[in-house]
């Protein structure tokens, strides 16, 4: 289980998270507003702060990103990681079940797609392996503690 | 676990003056207010009746032709034309009232026509003209919940070839 697979493995998954957080991010920078629009059409935030979510998040996805790619402060970066991804699938599942018809805005929003089933699976792939890696990490700690 | 926050507050202190410098430097146009753009309202293929009372969003939903013409076909909904008598009379969808936008107050005899709890679809002429979003807004300030667009209108019905009145005459 602790193999050489195993640990290709993590790092793959590990890439992979990041690339998509940090592609996520830069995409969204641009365009805080666009951005902020595609926020507030989920309907979940206060209307004040969305355009301060807006204006930040993209730049927490890119910190976020670098965090887990390069191992620097792992820890906080494997923190938010988890937190970042259950809010997407949390707020695309919210857009899904309440029929919102509405851009995802997952990777910026020009020529950004309808949210679909398709959207909810890969996020919540994703999901399930940020709290893998934040749990592998945790194990580690604990184990060596 | 002190070392896991501690790392996430260090993270976001990062991200919050990276963010705050390329404000500075690049000046990226920021939301002031936000309002939530018009949505689509997608029913997933499957258009029911139960699915038409479940609407009840704070803003506006959007029907695509599609889905107007299952509504129609069913009767689940009464259809109301927000433009122009003269217009209406031109050509309108089966069954449509005719509730000029602007005139509500003086068409109390076609708004007492139509339920409170009953599904509502308004359109006008097309995309292009507002009329429908206007009479939408003034249905729901009356007690309407479950108040539909039909975006495309008239110009989308009547070009995908559906049934139409026409009243001639002077």
């Amino acid at each position: 289980m602790k193999g050489r697979g195993w640990q290709w493995l993590t790092r793959v998954v590990r890439w992979s998270l990041s690339g998509v957080l940090i592609y996520a991010g830069v995409s969204k920078i641009p365009d805080p507003r666009g951005f902020s629009h595609a926020i507030a059409n989920y309907r979940l935030l206060p209307e004040l702060i969305i355009p301060w979510v807006g204006w930040l998040l993209p730049w927490v996805e890119v910190v976020v990103g670098f965090s887990v790619l390069t191992r620097i402060f792992y820890r906080g970066g494997l923190v938010w990681m988890g937190i970042l991804f259950t809010g997407f699938l949390v707020a695309l599942l919210w857009a899904y079940l309440h029929g919102l018809d509405i851009e995802c805005g997952c990777f910026g929003t020009s020529g950004s797609s309808q949210i679909n089933l398709l959207h909810i699976q890969l996020v919540a792939l994703a999901w399930l392996f940020s709290l893998g890696l934040l749990w592998q990490q945790w194990r580690v700690d604990h184990v060596s503690a | 676990m002190f070392r896991y926050a501690w790392e996430a507050f260090v993270l976001f202190l990062v991200a919050f003056f990276l963010a705050f410098g390329y404000r500075q430097v690049a000046h990226p146009p920021l939301a002031t207010t936000v309002k939530p753009t018009y949505p689509t309202f997608s029913f997933s293929n499957s258009v029911t009746y139960q699915a038409l009372l479940n609407v009840d969003l704070p803003d506006t939903v959007l029907l695509q032709l599609p889905e107007a013409k299952v509504i129609f076909d069913s009767g689940w909904a009464i259809f109301v034309d927000a433009r122009p008598p003269e217009a209406y009379r031109s050509g309108h969808i089966p069954g449509a009232l005719n509730l000029p936008y602007n005139a509500v107050d003086q068409n109390l005899e076609v708004l007492v026509q139509i339920p409170v709890d009953t599904p509502v679809i308004v359109y006008c002429g097309g995309a292009e003209c507002e009329a429908s979003l206007h009479l939408m807004r003034n249905l729901k300030q009356m007690g309407y919940r479950h108040v539909l667009v039909f975006f495309g209108g008239w110009k989308e019905w009547e070009n995908a070839g559906y049934p139409v009145v026409r009243e001639e005459g002077p």
